[in-house]
């Protein structure tokens, strides 16, 4: 059944509706599910019986030079061809303005021959400023971890591991920094590959490419360490190589996305309202409350070691570990479960906790029931169209307006504060930036993110016409309207597909865009450096690449160290 | 220079805002230029055109007027049609067309009247429409594309990479019923997947002409900008 469908059937649980979710403090509260694309890869690669191999590994003695990862799935293969390099650390930077980074990165669509691997080695090391091709899918690059990769790669060298608690501090060796798809700098069009099955949910040539950083990050430590240490060195433990991820440093660039694919971030978070809808629809069979439980004490444990430095952040943390804490005294218990169960349990969250809190249930729900769950990943991809209806009345268009666009009534743009922001790029290596009005040039060249104040302005437009004017000729005669107007029509079809809170005022953190969407690939250990940037981990927890095919492949939700 | 799709709309697109179109214009142009490089039209350097006539005001947005029962849309100066707010426009009025709100429509004097069949195969006009290109009323048509199928490639028959101004009408299929057909028929678009295979080639100077357009829309880098504006440090501290 349509999951559209599926929605509307009487009797159902209600989805929570996107005046609830598509706040952005809610959105700044997201954790990932098993809807998440990292974790959509993964099973994939479990249940296909994909193989990775390291086919070059030419590496110096202090780990620089070039290698070639072949991931391998029963109808293609992908490879990662990755460079290594000295670098000042003056010149390492998270920024997009960068020119230098220790390692970059390219997905290739098959097997790389020695003229791709040169072509690529005069190219990717460039990053934004090389050309690419159509067998190019992703381009990324990353820094080491100064606080963690020295540290590993001389306990390794003579002989002994790292300190744990330090491990599951920082949680990666290298953190990425962009990671570049669907065409930018000549790379393949998303297009192009689309259509395969392996690629077909979302971001799933990007989060390959970091899923194959993460495998030579650890190859490379334990190379570097051997360099130095002989036959002395170790090998990193097992179960520490899980707990390392790939960092991730992310800025402002991915949050105009949510932004600007309305029918796309609806099918994302369209999908998780359905799967939860459908949980608390369902029983609390005992043996998924058994699960729950072990899940919530994982994530009890994972909480507890999740530390940042952000303020706001912290206190966030604080509340969401008494949360739990208090999570656990409550039921279900297998032996006295109901079908009220789930639906009681959530409710009690909605009343008696915070939004982190809230969230994380979310994700402990779906985490407990994969049957309930797993089939709506096919259900994340848009093919929709944006395009305006004509012939529809500004009569109409103003009900629309009424209906999914009230919030931004609230709002009083002639309070400065409410227009505080503008979103723009800068002529410096295209960097997506946030400027303020009063005080920085610029302001003409604003991106179209400011959706509630422009709304507001267009209803007021539309209060002055008649209500059997059509669309087509209000257009005529503002033309400025038309995008606004072809996106009140997609919204009012794609209803969670617009951020319902002002993107320009003075209290707008665009942190929690960023943590939306990362949540939605699967981010976890979230920690911001400011309110426009985050660092993440990615596949903290993931099995390793000879652990595709074992059991757990798909339990690795809520990692911890210890 | 080789782009691939994306670059090549991505471009186009803020190209278009660059030159002082509107963001929802500025789409359908990147949009627009697609279909028609895929069928074989040198549309970079049309869009650079349209561009520069807009920048230097040698083209006018449109006014709807009704006559006698038929919706007319002219220059709302005494100057030719922007032909990337005439392609949007003809689009939005033929759905009023398929409504039956009116019989016909007519755009005046609109330059480079074949960008309208890039917007046609785009844009998901109704189908059973032609648009006759007639440089004067009652002369043989330049071009005819028609739509037979929704969301299908049109049809067109004749030059429609003229660039002179022209007259465009848009009628049922067979309203016209021209003896004098403008040329052969062939399918748009029709190479559109090998052209998200490969990419497309754009002509360096089109590339530059619309690259000016792009580089308007950034923000020039200052100091404070490159300080604040990204929340991020420019060394890392990790």
């Amino acid at each position: 059944m349509a999951a559209e469908a599926e929605s509307l059937i009487p009797g159902r649980t209600a989805l929570r509706p996107p005046e609830t979710v598509m706040r952005l403090e809610r959105m700044g509260s997201a954790f990932p599910t098993r809807l998440s694309f990292m974790r959509i890869l993964v099973r994939r690669m479990h249940r296909e019986g994909w193989t990775i191999e390291p086919r070059v590994f030419d590496l110096d003695e202090e780990g620089f030079g070039h290698v070639v990862y072949e991931a391998a799935g029963p109808e293609r293969v992908y490879s990662l061809v990755g460079f290594s390099n000295a670098l000042d650390p003056e010149r390492r930077t998270d920024r997009v303005i960068a020119e230098a980074w220790d390692t970059t990165f390219t997905l290739f669509d098959g097997r790389p021959s020695n003229a791709d691997i040169e072509r690529l080695r005069a190219n990717t090391p460039r990053q934004e400023a090389g050309r690419f091709g159509p067998n190019d899918l992703v381009l990324s690059r990353a820094n080491k971890s100064m606080r963690l990769f020295e540290h590993v790669c001389e306990r390794l060298a003579r002989g002994e591991q790292p300190d744990r608690d330090l491990v599951g501090e920082v949680g990666y060796l290298m953190r990425t920094t962009a990671v570049y798809g669907n065409g930018k700098f000549g790379i393949a069009d998303r297009g192009r590959i689309a259509d395969r099955p392996e690629l077909a949910a979302p971001f799933q040539a990007e989060l390959l490419t970091v899923y194959l950083i993460r495998c030579f990050t650890l190859d490379h430590v334990e190379h570097v360490a051997g360099s130095r240490g002989g036959r002395r060195a170790a090998a990193l433990d097992r179960d520490l190589k899980r707990v390392l991820g790939i960092g991730n440093s992310t800025g402002l660039g991915m949050a105009p996305f949510l932004v600007t694919h309305p029918a796309l971030i609806h099918n994302w978070i369209h999908a998780r309202e359905l799967a939860l809808a459908r949980v608390l629809d369902t029983p609390a069979a005992p043996q998924r409350v058994t699960r729950y439980r072990e899940l919530l004490a994982r994530a009890v444990r994972h909480v507890h070691e999740w530390n940042v430095e952000d303020a706001i952040q912290t206190a966030r943390i604080e509340a969401l570990r008494r949360e739990l804490a208090a999570l656990q005294d409550r039921p279900p218990e297998p032996e006295r479960s109901s079908a009220q169960s789930w639906r009681d349990l959530h409710q009690w969250t909605a009343k008696h906790c915070s939004l982190e809190t809230q969230e994380l249930l979310v994700s402990l729900l779906l985490e407990a029931h994969p049957g309930r769950v797993d089939d709506l990943e096919y259900n994340l991809s848009s093919d929709y169209n944006e395009r305006l209806d004509a012939a529809r009345t500004m009569g109409e268009m103003k009900r629309l307006i009424d209906v999914h666009y009230r919030w931004a009534m609230s709002y009083d743009f002639d309070d400065p504060a409410q227009q505080a922001l503008f979103w723009y790029t800068s002529e410096n290596k295209l960097e997506p930036r946030l400027g303020r009005r009063a005080r920085e040039a610029g302001a003409a060249f604003e991106m179209p993110l400011a959706v509630a104040r422009d709304v507001r302005a267009l209803s007021r437009l539309a209060d002055e016409v008649p209500d059997d004017e059509t669309v087509a000729e209000f257009v005529l005669r503002h033309p400025h309207t038309r995008h606004l107007l072809a996106r009140i029509q997609t919204v009012a079809a794609h209803p969670y597909g617009e951020i319902r809170d002002n993107l320009i005022g003075d209290d707008c953190r665009p942190i929690d865009l960023l943590r939306c969407k990362l949540a939605c690939f699967g981010a976890f250990k979230f920690d911001p450096r400011s309110d426009r940037w985050t660092r993440i981990n990615l596949y903290q927890g993931a099995p390793l690449a000879d652990e595709l095919c074992s059991a757990g492949a798909d339990d690795w939700c809520f990692a911890t160290v210890r | 220079m080789h782009l691939s799709i994306n670059e090549l709309e991505s471009l186009t697109r803020k190209a278009a805002v660059g030159a002082g179109l509107d963001h929802g214009h500025a789409g359908e142009a990147a949009r627009s230029l697609l279909w028609l490089t895929a069928a074989g039209s040198p549309a970079a350097a049309m869009l650079v055109r349209a561009l520069q006539a807009w920048t230097g005001g040698a083209t006018s947005p449109l006014l709807c007027r009704q006559s006698a029962g038929v919706c007319r849309l002219d220059p709302a100066r005494n100057r030719p049609a922007c032909p990337l707010h005439a392609a949007p426009a003809l689009r939005d009025f033929a759905q009023l067309l398929a409504a039956g709100r009116y019989p016909r429509i007519e755009a005046a004097r609109v330059a480079q009247p074949g960008w309208i069949v890039g917007q046609m195969a785009a844009e998901s006009w109704p189908a059973g429409w032609t648009i006759h290109c007639l440089e004067t009323e009652g002369a043989a048509p330049r071009w005819r594309a028609s739509l037979t199928a929704a969301c299908s490639a049109p049809t067109v028959a004749g030059d429609i990479d003229h660039p002179d101004p022209a007259n465009l009408v848009v009628t049922g299929a067979d309203a016209r019923g021209d003896a004098q057909a403008p040329g052969p028929a062939r399918t748009l678009g029709a190479d559109l997947p090998s052209l998200i295979d490969r990419g497309v080639d754009v002509d360096s100077a089109d590339y530059d002409a619309l690259r000016h357009y792009f580089d308007l829309t950034l923000v020039p880098d200052s100091d404070a900008s490159r300080r604040h504006g990204a929340g991020a440090g420019l060394v890392d501290t990790d």
